[in-house]
């Protein structure tokens, strides 16, 4: 059953796909978003059933559905475990290459939100791209990118990870630059592809890497066995690290975090249903997903957990900063995602259990309330034709009644205001970096790991717990959290900040104002676009409540894929004087912008003269595309230029008629040899025949 | 007895089938008569050869033996020898050309290449080799009358009866140095001489006999491989001839070349292990660079791909290296590390080469056929410009090739030169006690190997971008066949498959090798406990 379903899931959006692709331009036209929204549909009720039919039982490993086996050429012993063994020389590492299918908690919910989220911006987009000349276009590409993320979260080795890695990353370049008579749209898909190389880069050398280190791609093979890993992480630890950094690296690029978040903003060139998709629930989310499903990895590696606990904590905060001053409501809403995936990667980094745990949980929650209000910037868009510039509009409820609302539920979720769902998941990160922060004052239970009866726990906090309190940075591991904790809970403040101050600047802030561009129909969106937007208000409305902490669903669900996680977060309960200190400051917050912004008010614009150097560092975010310009981008078109004259002079000039020439004129050579005449080659093949004995025998005497 | 004849019952029909033919010729030239008996000829051979491989899995008699390998490999020879004259079918020909004799030659061609993988008996050889080329002479001679085909017949007859020669001079010394012509016998002699079990006993330095026989064997098979510098006819005798015979010629030498040396090595080279891994890996490394170098600047299609194939000849000579590596391995008692990724050994992925390039290369010379006319061939690389305009499907078919060819994956020439270059990896010597170490020279012949086919992606690619991204230069080439198009179509579905699902070929070759290497093995322990 579950089988079955699991092969089913990523089949109905490639059917989609393709008939759109066929069909599309010709027979379906109008009609072209009909195949993606019913495969979507179906693969998302599939989804659903598979949540509660795979055997969910923690520390099993789970048998992956192989789809196709390409080519095999290991020992059969090898199947059954890793081969890894340091220093020894003359174990290769085997071939295995197969597409297969996964299908345990970790894949399974993110399976259900992404097939869930991609059904409802399906529906959305056929509202939302109605008229557009490419419509079946955008749909089979949307297509596509739901097949690549069911396939990718479904991997069941890195290699075909990584593949449909890049299969989403390429329909999100296609996505980006949907509109590409636009230049800047073409500039901006270009720009993520570019981006995204980078971080490729990393993650391909550390599928190498793993590949050498254990002989094998296969989750099974390199997670499942933590015998091998404890072997590496003691005899190796460099190498763990290096591994663990490299995928990351792939994380940071895919995942927009600093400093490669750059491509992120940009990316909102696409359409709008495209920027919640995929910009903002799904694939963005895919380096979250990674660094949780590494967790048997990272979690031998603390010096590697401290670099993505600091990374993330950078990228919230900086990206927080920066969504301050944006007046593009879309840009808001991006740099808002950069910092929340930062959050997810705070947790992550921390280690514990619970952080990880919460990572998922936001994950999930973010993808709800995020692609609620990027559907419902769409839907101010689709009202102000186009426009999403945030001065050129104000005061919209009253024309937007349903958008204002679902869109207040979005941001006070985002805001982390309990009891919406945004609050839970925040709260438990920001719970688990306290208590990585506050860990040497309890030494007698061992860090972080509380004391557990459970033998089986009690054995899983063994590796978590008790990481050293030196960090790869020289500085206390306990100091760096309690930074970190800061650091996040004054970005919980700056979030509710901003998304309010939009928030209100959109639908408040004086007279209604409508742009040009909007003619005289502005209204609200039709039912196509504003149902999603209720259904998905639902679940940033209540996710939280029904299957955070409160229940203990979530975690209890996932602990089948991470092992003792149901455990540690019972072990933990919910941390309230953090969960006090972030509502309150989400609450200021929220509260600071009614103030500044519910009525057009002189004080921003004070505030803003009086922090002068910082708004306009944060309306430049932080210069960092001028850094990247004048630091990279500049000396790479340099290089470029002196690369074409060095390549006009000495590659084209010299090295290609002379080196790479080489071989033509070492084939030119013996061409007076080839002269046509049977004589000679009788003779050159006895000739050659002589010097061969010749050489050969002087070498036996 | 029995076994012998089970061996040979499917060679001695398709012999007489081709006999048959011959007589035939006389009352009738029916292209349409002659064409599909002759495939049905090859099914019912491949049907006996099928009933022969139920009676006996392996093993053999005196002068023939069968086993795993040889048994895939001739099922291959006989489907590749039915495209080859589906292709035949395409051809157009003047009245009265003899079209009986054509198609007997073509049978008594492939029952000679059935024959050389069977073959036990250094006789058996050398006549199975000589009942390939004697039908190519003439089929050469029939393919076109004009002044250059005439003299490329010529020019091949002359030097394959001088390579014919060498060959015969190193299989005798052979016989001289052992008194046997029969491959167990000889391979019993040498290993008591030089490779005995005993480690105390006294092994004497490869006689000079031996030196000279293998060099003088490499020579004779290096014409047939069209290996650098016994290569000098092929670019003469292709350009020469029509793309039918430069296709026949393409393929069924260098599978007669290659499978008679998998079957020589390890017999009959026994203590000569050294000079044979060397001579391999000279001639390897000459072949490789010396055919991809030339064909770089080719601009006749024929002549190109003649090039190529000595190139591709190069690459499936490594194989042959590490598979002498492998046997002095087994000889010294050591294990072999074939498998070492759980790869075939050395010579198994040469034959996988062997494989990917003959599907590939018939199905090339098939399009080649299908685009020619009579008079107005495919010659120069400009004649097909365009083609995707003209002839997508067959444009598709022809890209799939040469991507095989350059190596590209997943396609079954990127398995195939994978194969050979891990296999030369493989190769580790011992440093020290217990340490080991990739062998230099092995190292060296991999480098030089992905260095080649670097270089031979140039000219494959390019001849791909004349196909798709070039205009047309003139009006569309009338083209016709429609069973040349078919054979095309059936290579490329080959390949695609091939490349797509080669676990089973992997897998057979290794298991194949396995048990070759146990028998062997076995023979060496046998032979040591004979007093």
């Amino acid at each position: 059953m579950a089988d079955m379903l699991t092969r089913l899931i990523p089949l109905f959006p490639l059917l989609a796909c393709l008939i759109t692709a066929v069909a599309g331009a010709k027979w379906l036209k109008e009609k072209s978003h009909w195949p993606v929204v019913i495969g979507c549909g179906l693969s998302s009720l599939c989804s659903l059933a598979l949540l509660f039919s795979i055997p969910n039982t923690p520390g099993e490993q789970v048998q992956p559905v192989v789809l196709y086996q390409w080519m095999q050429i290991v020992e059969p012993k090898i199947e059954n475990g890793p081969v890894y063994a340091p220093g020894a020389e003359g174990v290769s590492p085997g071939l295995d290459l197969k597409i297969s299918l996964r299908a345990d908690s970790l894949s399974t919910t993110m399976l259900a939100m992404l097939t869930f989220v991609a059904t409802l911006v399906a529906v959305y987009a056929s509202g939302y791209m109605h008229g557009d000349r490419a419509y079946w276009r955008f749909f089979s590409i949307v297509g596509l990118f739901v097949f690549s993320m069911i396939m990718l979260v479904l991997s069941a080795n890195f290699l075909q990870l990584f593949v449909f890695w890049e299969a989403v990353g390429l329909c999100s370049y296609l996505l980006i630059g949907f509109w590409y008579e636009k230049p800047e749209a073409a500039a901006a898909g270009m720009k993520a592809f570019v981006v995204n190389r980078i971080g490729d880069f990393g993650f391909a050398t550390g599928v190498f890497l793993i590949w050498t280190t254990f002989g094998s791609t296969e989750f099974s093979a390199v997670l499942g066995d933590s015998a091998a890993i404890a072997k590496l992480a003691s005899t190796n630890p460099y190498l763990l690290t290096t591994i663990c950094l490299c995928l990351f690296t792939g994380a940071i690029g895919k995942s927009a975090q600093f400093p490669l978040h750059v491509w992120l903003p940009d990316a909102m060139e696409g359409p709008t249903p495209v920027s919640a998709l995929i910009h903002a629930a799904t694939m963005v989310t895919a380096g979250v997903y990674l660094v949780a499903r590494c967790t048997p990895l990272f979690q031998l590696a603390p010096d590697a957990q401290v670099f993505v606990a600091l990374i993330g904590g950078i990228t919230a905060l900086l990206a927080a900063l920066i969504a301050l001053t944006q007046n593009d409501l879309k840009r808001v809403l991006a740099y808002s995602t950069v910092s929340q995936l930062g959050f997810m990667f705070l947790g992550l980094g921390t280690g514990s259990l619970v952080g990880i745990g919460g990572a998922m949980f936001h994950l999930v929650t973010h993808a709800f309330f995020k692609a609620l209000l990027f559907l419902g910037a769409g839907s101010v868009m689709h009202a102000m034709g186009g426009v999403i510039d945030m001065r050129e509009f104000r005061g919209l409820k009253r024309l937007m009644p349903q958008t204002h609302t679902t869109f207040l539920i979005g941001a006070l979720a985002l805001a982390g205001i309990p009891p919406l769902s945004g609050f839970w998941s925040k709260d438990t990160i920001l719970g688990a970096v306290y208590e990585q922060a506050h860990a040497h004052h309890e030494p007698a239970v061992a860090g972080a790991a509380p004391t557990a009866t459970d033998e089986h726990a009690d054995e899983s906090h063994a590796t978590t717990s008790a990481p050293p309190d030196k960090t790869m940075f020289g500085v206390s591991r306990v100091k760096l959290f309690g930074w970190l904790y800061w650091l996040g809970t004054l970005t919980a403040f700056l979030t509710a900040f901003y998304t309010f101050r939009a928030f209100f600047l959109t639908f408040y802030g004086g007279p209604e104002k409508v742009p040009h561009a909007a003619g005289h129909h502005a209204h609200e969106s039709p039912p196509s676009m504003c149902n999603p937007l209720w259904i998905l208000s639902g679940g940033a409305a209540l996710l939280g409540l029904l299957l955070g902490h409160m229940t203990g669903i979530f975690d209890g669900y996932l602990s089948g894929t991470i092992d003792g996680l149901k455990e540690a977060s019972h072990e933990h309960g919910i941390n309230w004087l953090v969960a006090a200190v972030s509502s309150v400051v989400a609450a200021i917050g929220v509260g600071l912008a009614w103030v500044m912004y519910k009525e057009p008010s002189a004080i921003p614009g004070r505030l803003a003269a009086l922090a002068g150097p910082f708004t306009r560092l944060s309306e430049h975010r932080f210069y960092l595309d001028e850094v990247y310009s004048v630091f990279v981008v500049k000396p790479l078109q340099g290089l470029a230029h002196f690369s074409r004259f060095f390549d006009w002079l000495f590659v084209d000039g010299l090295f290609v008629t002379g080196v790479s020439k080489l071989p033509a004129v070492l084939g030119r050579l013996p061409r007076p040899i080839q002269n046509g005449l049977v004589q000679f080659y009788a003779l050159a093949m006895m000739l050659a025949t002589a010097v061969l004995m010749w050489a050969l025998l002087s070498k036996q005497t | 007895m029995s076994e012998t004849f089970s061996i040979l019952l499917p060679h001695v029909v398709l012999a007489v089938a081709g006999a048959l033919f011959l007589l035939a010729g006389t009352f009738s030239i029916n292209r349409r008569l002659f064409g599909p008996a002759a495939i049905g000829v090859l099914a019912v051979v491949g049907w006996l050869l099928y009933g022969s491989s139920l009676v006996l899995a392996e093993g053999g008699a005196i002068a023939v033996r069968s086993g795993a390998i040889t048994q895939g490999f001739q099922y291959c020879c006989l489907a590749l020898g039915a495209l080859i004259i589906l292709q035949s079918l395409s051809l157009q020909q003047e009245a009265n050309s003899p079209t009986g004799e054509f198609y007997g030659l073509l049978l008594l061609l492939l029952d000679g290449l059935l024959l050389v993988s069977v073959a036990n008996d250094l006789i058996m050889l050398f006549l199975s080799l000589e009942l390939i080329s004697i039908p190519t002479y003439v089929l050469l001679y029939l393919g076109r009358k004009d002044q250059r085909s005439q003299e490329a017949a010529v020019k091949y007859f002359l030097l394959s009866i001088f390579s014919a020669a060498m060959l015969l001079y190193g299989l005798a010394f052979i016989y001289g140095l052992t008194g046997s012509t029969q491959f167990d016998a000889i391979q019993n002699v040498l290993t008591e001489t030089y490779a005995p079990r005993d480690p105390d006993a006294l092994v004497p330095n490869p006689s000079i006999l031996g030196v000279v026989a293998l060099v003088l064997i490499f020579a004779g098979i290096s014409f047939k491989l069209a290996a650098v510098p016994f290569h000098f006819y092929a670019p003469d005798v292709y350009e020469g001839t029509s793309a039918f015979n430069a296709g026949i010629l393409a393929v069924v030498p260098k599978a007669a070349g290659i499978i008679a040396l998998f079957r020589l090595v390890g017999h009959v080279t026994v203590g000569f292990e050294g000079t044979g891994q060397q001579l391999a890996l000279i001639l390897a490394g000459v072949t490789m660079t010396g055919g991809n170098c030339l064909a770089l600047l080719q601009t006749n299609v024929r002549r190109m791909l003649a090039y190529s194939s000595v190139a591709h000849a190069g690459y499936m000579l490594i194989g042959f290296a590490v598979g002498f590596w492998e046997q002095s391995q087994l000889h010294s008692g050591l294990s072999a590390n074939a498998g070492s990724l759980g790869l075939p050994g050395g010579m198994q992925a040469s034959l996988l080469y062997l494989l990917a390039y003959s599907v590939a290369s018939v199905g090339l010379f098939g399009a080649l056929i299908y685009l020619g006319r009579p008079g107005r061939q495919i010659e120069h690389i400009d004649d097909l410009t365009g083609l995707a305009k003209s002839q997508p499907i067959v444009a598709i078919a022809m890209a799939l090739f040469l991507f095989s060819m350059a190596g590209i994956p997943p396609l079954p020439g990127f398995w195939g030169k994978f194969s050979v270059f891990a296999s030369a990896l493989s190769v580790k010597q011992a440093v020290g006690e217990f340490g080991f170490q990739l062998h230099p020279a092995f190292a060296v012949l991999a480098v030089v190997g992905v260095l080649n086919a670097a270089i031979g992606g140039v000219y494959y690619l390019r001849l791909i971008a004349l196909i798709f991204l070039h205009e047309p230069l003139g009006a569309p080439r009338p083209t016709g066949g429609r069973s040349a198009y078919a054979a095309t179509l059936i290579a490329a579905v080959g390949v695609v498959l091939l490349g797509l699902v080669p676990g089973p070929v992997f897998h057979f070759l290794q298991k194949s090798a396995g048990t070759a290497n146990q028998t062997a093995t076995a023979a060496t322990a046998t032979s040591s406990e004979l007093p």
